[in-house]
């Protein structure tokens, strides 16, 4: 017994011990952080690393986003609020996000989040400020309507952030290889003879006689396409899944697997390293691109400058990506963050990052400018890119995804893939996803 | 803390303040960080992931329900997916364990020759594979695997051929190449150790006795390797259980479109931390897995000490 007294005064010891040393840091930790503290009682004057009254926000991003001098900019002209810029890589920045706010510590003041993640965040509103409490609704009018709506809950009474960028979506083809298969290469009489996916497949089939080559880069890439022209998709606004009463999926679907079944696509994975080589070599003759898909193609595929145009997609737009800047909930100070980022996304500051970066800004009334009206790229054979694309943009038609959507959208996705790279049946790979979807959504 | 008489003069050795006790005492505090460390960062979250598997808990989607034991009988009665990944695991361990061991030791053999010169050097250079960077190491063989560039295609006159998607039992094959190629050197290092330990003797009598090479492999070095062979045996099992970066790297976090390549700590890993945040399923998921693979370690254990004794 008193040898068990022993063990447990030692341990009772070092566990005190451990517990000082662990609140002492967290205490210096939070000094170190520059979060201004009350006064003393005695009216001690504060120290020099943490003047009085300064607010510091932490502001956590992904890298590349143009911010930096902006930000530069703010902190020299506002002495009261000062902006701790962190950037890391895309998925670095979105997983260490993601686990901060589930484990409810080290959550920033600010956090860019791209769409696609945003929509998985919906579900969890209170770990978010809304945006319409601080001033938001006087701003949202310069932006694109489809873009806040993403932003919004089902029904539009909270806003999680302010829109960034987006990814308007238009049709690069291989000038070559339809001049080859004897089809037109201008963008006016390629889009007007593709007016629509029944067409697109048409022409991609004659392609195919005459050089070989599929049309498209993959059947994924196209039910990503095809999804997103859709104005309802999986969910409706109440998050039920009208996923199998909704036949324009189920057509989607059936689309994209003729064009693995016809030899249209080239069978080629999304950032792969053969996907690259492919549209330098032009291995297939279209890509349903985003504007930001600009910069990585003639980063990745540079032999193909000159290949390349560029025309609308048929049927309607569409949007692949984007992001929001987002007030979580645990800030201190949601109005001094929230004042930064309606000022850091405002007209001209957007045009700003804009003119640095290329990544295609959400405020349509940038688009009358210069920059934007006469932007043409020698990658695309010299085509209006910044006037298709804004073209593209102001026809995008808003659709509620639903928290769950990425869940569903995955499994379909890998239907497909399944039976465009494994040759799986059509059918059962259909009736597979939605026993997936079912199982993962219980 | 004072003591009665009584208990004085039966241990006085830990009597408080007598050397006997501060020696007792500064044992185990010499030992705690250990057990501190382990509580905090070992215990604890084992017995947490206990408790979150019985949850009905994905983040970001409201409040964990409880739900009892319904996520394991969903995983083993209703979940083909892990079902799947359970025979990929296996599949791709049978495929990599037994010529990575062999080859280890058939070159730990062959280095451990005294006729084979630069020995330091092979030594160093069967071992480099291991210090290098998993994921590197993948993106690098998933290029060399490539359809339509890839030099191993290009070298075999499989132009064309997809290994990640062609056929299942193909891209677990390629997936098991990876793994050997880092492992190989690593199991060689650790045999030539335990050759070092046979004596010489055994090897200079059967040589006398007129027994090859070959004959002097198998029935001198296997059996004198046996607690070596066992240990490799026993680490290839939790390592091959565990395998993640290649699959991950190679295929994404789904394991290729029709799952192909999915491992169980990949599913996990898919399930916890993938799209859904699916953590209630997923700590069950690493439950099942933790007995699956003491089960598999136990069995193997009796069937190698078995074959290797007979």
């Amino acid at each position: 017994m008193k040898r068990f007294g022993l063990i447990l005064m030692s341990l009772m010891l070092l566990f005190s011990f451990a517990l000082a040393a662990c609140s002492s840091s967290e205490e210096g930790g939070e000094a170190g952080e520059g979060t201004p503290e009350a006064p003393a009682d005695g009216g001690e004057e504060a120290t020099p690393e943490t003047p009085e009254g300064v607010i510091e926000l932490t502001f956590a991003s992904i890298a590349n986003t143009g911010f930096g001098p902006l930000i530069e900019k703010y902190n020299a002209e506002n002495e009261n609020v000062q902006i701790n810029f962190q950037e890391q890589s895309f998925d670095d920045h979105h997983n260490a996000f993601a686990t901060a706010l589930a484990a409810g510590s080290g959550v920033p003041d600010i956090a860019f989040v791209e769409i696609g993640r945003l929509e998985g965040f919906k579900a969890s509103q209170d770990s978010f400020t809304n945006l319409y409490d601080f001033g938001a609704k006087d701003v949202t009018g310069i932006y694109l309507d489809w873009k806040i709506a993403q932003a919004e809950n089902a029904d539009g009474s909270f806003l999680f952030g302010l829109p960034t960028d987006i990814g308007p979506m238009a049709m690069a083809y291989r000038t070559d290889i339809f001049e080859e298969a004897g089809l037109p290469t201008d963008p006016n009489e390629v889009s007007a003879l593709i007016t629509d996916w029944d067409k697109y497949i048409e022409v991609g089939k004659t392609v195919l006689e005459k050089t070989g080559k599929p049309m498209s880069d993959s059947a994924g890439t196209m039910f990503d396409t095809f999804t997103g022209q859709l104005t309802e998709l999986y969910f409706t606004a109440d998050d039920e899944l009208i996923l199998e009463s909704n036949a324009a999926v189920k057509e989607a679907y059936d689309r994209s697997i003729e064009i693995a079944q016809s030899g249209l696509s080239a069978k080629l994975g999304q950032w792969s390293g053969e996907w690259s080589t492919g549209m330098n070599e032009g291995t297939f003759a279209t890509l349903m691109a985003p504007a930001w898909m600009m910069n990585y193609m003639t980063g990745s595929a540079p032999d193909a400058s000159g290949k390349w145009n560029i025309a609308q997609m048929p049927v309607a737009s569409g949007n692949w990506g984007g992001s929001f800047l987002t007030v979580p909930a645990s800030t201190e100070y949601p109005q001094e963050a929230y004042d930064f980022i309606e000022w850091l996304v405002n007209e001209e500051n957007s045009y700003e990052v804009f003119k640095e970066t290329g990544n295609f800004p959400s405020i349509p009334g940038i688009y009358e400018k210069p920059e934007i009206q006469d932007w043409t790229s020698e990658y695309f054979s010299g085509a209006y890119v910044g006037k298709i694309y804004a073209e593209a943009a102001l026809r995008i038609q808003p659709v509620w995804l639903g928290t769950d959507y990425a869940t569903v959208h995955n499994a379909l996705k890998d239907a497909i893939n399944n039976v465009d790279l494994n040759g799986a049946d059509p059918e059962a790979a259909w009736n597979e996803a939605m026993d997936t979807i079912k199982r993962e959504l219980r | 803390m004072s003591m009665g008489n009584k208990s004085e003069n039966k241990k006085p050795r830990f009597k408080y303040g007598s050397q006997a006790s501060k020696d007792a005492l500064s044992g185990y505090l010499y030992v705690s960080p250990f057990f501190l460390l382990f509580t905090v960062f070992g215990l604890f979250p084992i017995l947490f992931n206990m408790y979150v598997s019985l949850f009905s808990w994905r983040l970001f989607k409201g409040e964990p329900e409880f739900i009892g034991f319904q996520n394991y009988v969903w995983l083993l009665t209703d979940d083909p997916t892990f079902i799947k990944s359970i025979v990929n695991t296996f599949s791709m361990w049978f495929m990599a364990t037994l010529p990575q061991l062999f080859l280890a030791l058939v070159i730990a053999f062959v280095l451990n020759q005294a006729f084979v010169k630069f020995k330091d050097m092979f030594r160093m250079a069967i071992f480099m594979p291991f210090v290098t960077s998993l994921v590197a190491v993948t993106i690098i063989f998933g290029n060399l695997f490539s359809r339509d560039y890839g030099l191993i295609n290009f070298i075999l006159g499989t132009q064309g051929l997809d290994w990640l998607n062609d056929n299942r039992w193909l891209s677990h094959f390629a997936i098991t190449l990876m793994v050997n190629w880092r492992w190989i050197g690593y199991n060689t290092i650790i045999y030539m150790a335990g050759l070092q330990t046979i004596s010489k003797e055994l090897y200079e009598a059967a040589t006398i006795d007129g027994a090859s090479k070959v004959q002097q492999f198998f029935y001198i070095t296997i059996p004198q390797l046996r607690p070596i062979i066992l240990f490799t045996l026993i680490m290839s099992v939790s390592g091959g259980m565990q395998l993640f970066v290649e699959p991950l790297v190679w295929a994404g976090a789904g394991g290729g479109a029709d799952n192909q390549v999915l491992t169980m700590f990949l599913y996990m890993y898919n399930t916890a931390f993938g799209v859904q945040y699916n953590i209630g399923y997923g700590a069950a998921i690493g439950w099942v897995m933790f007995i699956i693979i003491i089960l598999f370690a136990i069995l193997n254990w009796i069937i190698s000490t078995k074959l290797i004794k007979d």
